[in-house]
């Protein structure tokens, strides 16, 4: 039962406080897998790299909730 | 005598700058009471002076908070302060967050007393309250007035030396210490009558109060990533184009479904997002931005996930009391797992 998950997002010490078990850094509160001021080919770089990072979390243990 | 002198921190909303376009904001300081600043000047009276005004746009607090926290605190020093208030910050989370780390850097690098105020399920309560002097107040702005006045009965308390070790006693949330003090009974006799009640029937008090935590242990996923399906799932207010579904853009129990079945990305005339809490305008270029279809699908093709779930699930996650994000996250989780999902992406903003 269950589902495993990975959290994509900045405010990683709010995530962390309630418990989210695989917390991966997005690019910003306003745009967490993008960069508007990045060129199109960078952003895209960029967007896999932070996918890849939650893939690699998704294959982990995960962190018990720590509070 | 000369009055104690106060500098107050404010948001860009609080401050009168502006909504969330102008949430990305660089720390500034103005040398005068703004907004709620200027009630509790009145109500502090002549012996305080609010000298002035710092204000931080929200974001980029949120972003950055040590390198905000800091700016802020060099910006304040050269207006010598005695007391900082900051906020109150109500159920706002990048607010809150920035009200607790700015009192609890001023308290450490200027040494002087910090006091602000939050709603119980702000998520910076528990991530300050053991270092930070935090006001209980309401869940929105419409509580001001008691939340000023409860910060003004405590800076007052301040400036008269009262020692403020039990905050728990003052409308404020406990720092959760312990203080020695002297019982007539040993423990074994105490413990002895507590279990004695505890058989008979009696009422009796515990000594120690446990905390109880809602725990959820971390799911393992119990296949190769390559022959699972994975789901995204988003809390930053993703919408099909116009919203059909009605989603509210905050303060919701709501959440949406949508369909991404040939997709191989997301256009800007397919889904929009619809949110009150940031700004959306650089996810609304690119949804992407927010919800990384593309990746996912570059990720499907290449054999790395076994399949990208044909449904994305969203909600509004602004102000959103612990009980609806509960209801919330159940209603996705059973979806989810009725469809065969084993693995979510969830992105926040």
């Amino acid at each position: 039962m269950g589902i495993a998950t990975a959290q994509i997002c900045s405010m990683k010490q709010v995530a962390a406080m309630v418990g989210s078990p695989r917390i991966v850094t997005g690019r910003s509160v306003l745009h967490p897998t993008g960069d508007p001021a990045l060129a199109p080919e960078a952003e895209q770089m960029l967007r896999r790299g932070i996918v890849a990072d939650a893939i690699r979390a998704l294959a982990a243990d995960g962190i018990p909730h720590a509070a | 005598m000369e009055p104690i002198r106060i500098v107050h921190y404010l948001n860009q909303f609080f401050g009168q700058l502006g909504g969330e376009e102008l949430a990305g904001i660089k720390p500034q300081i103005k040398s005068e009471a703004i907004g709620p600043g200027r009630v509790l000047q009145a109500r502090l009276g002549a012996s305080f002076e609010v000298v002035a005004t710092a204000i931080c746009g929200d974001n980029t607090f949120a972003d950055n908070p040590e390198a905000a926290a800091e700016d802020l605190t060099a910006l304040i020093s050269e207006f010598r302060p005695q007391i900082l208030i900051a906020g109150p910050a109500f159920n706002s989370g990048r607010y809150g967050q920035a009200c607790g780390q700015l009192c609890a850097s001023i308290q450490e690098k200027l040494a002087i007393p910090a006091i602000t105020g939050m709603y119980q399920e702000n998520p910076a309560v528990d991530q300050f309250r053991n270092r930070v002097l935090i006001v209980r107040t309401g869940p929105t702005a419409r509580t001001m007035g008691e939340a000023i006045d409860q910060i003004v009965s405590l800076v007052k308390r301040i400036a008269a030396g009262d020692p403020l070790d039990r905050p728990a006693e003052l409308g404020c949330f406990p720092h959760g210490m312990k203080r020695p003090v002297v019982r007539e009974q040993i423990a074994a006799r105490r413990a002895i009558d507590m279990l004695l009640s505890k058989l008979t029937g009696q009422p009796f008090t515990t000594e120690m109060s446990v905390p109880v935590f809602d725990r959820v242990e971390p799911t393992r996923l119990k296949l190769p990533l390559s022959e699972a399906t994975v789901a995204l799932v988003t809390d930053g207010g993703l919408v099909a184009k116009g919203n059909p579904e009605r989603m509210p853009n905050g303060y919701t129990d709501r959440i949406t479904a949508i369909p991404i079945h040939g997709l191989d990305r997301f256009t800007t005339d397919i889904v929009e997002a619809h949110h009150g809490g940031y700004d959306t305008q650089f996810v609304n270029q690119d949804l992407n931005r927010l919800t990384p279809l593309d990746a996912a699908r570059e990720l499907e093709r290449n054999g790395v996930i076994g399949k990208l779930h044909e449904t994305v699930y969203a909600t509004a996650g602004l102000g959103m009391s612990i009980s609806n994000a509960k209801k919330v996250g159940r209603e996705i989780g059973r979806r989810l797992l009725d469809q065969g999902v084993q693995a979510v992406i969830l992105t926040s903003t």
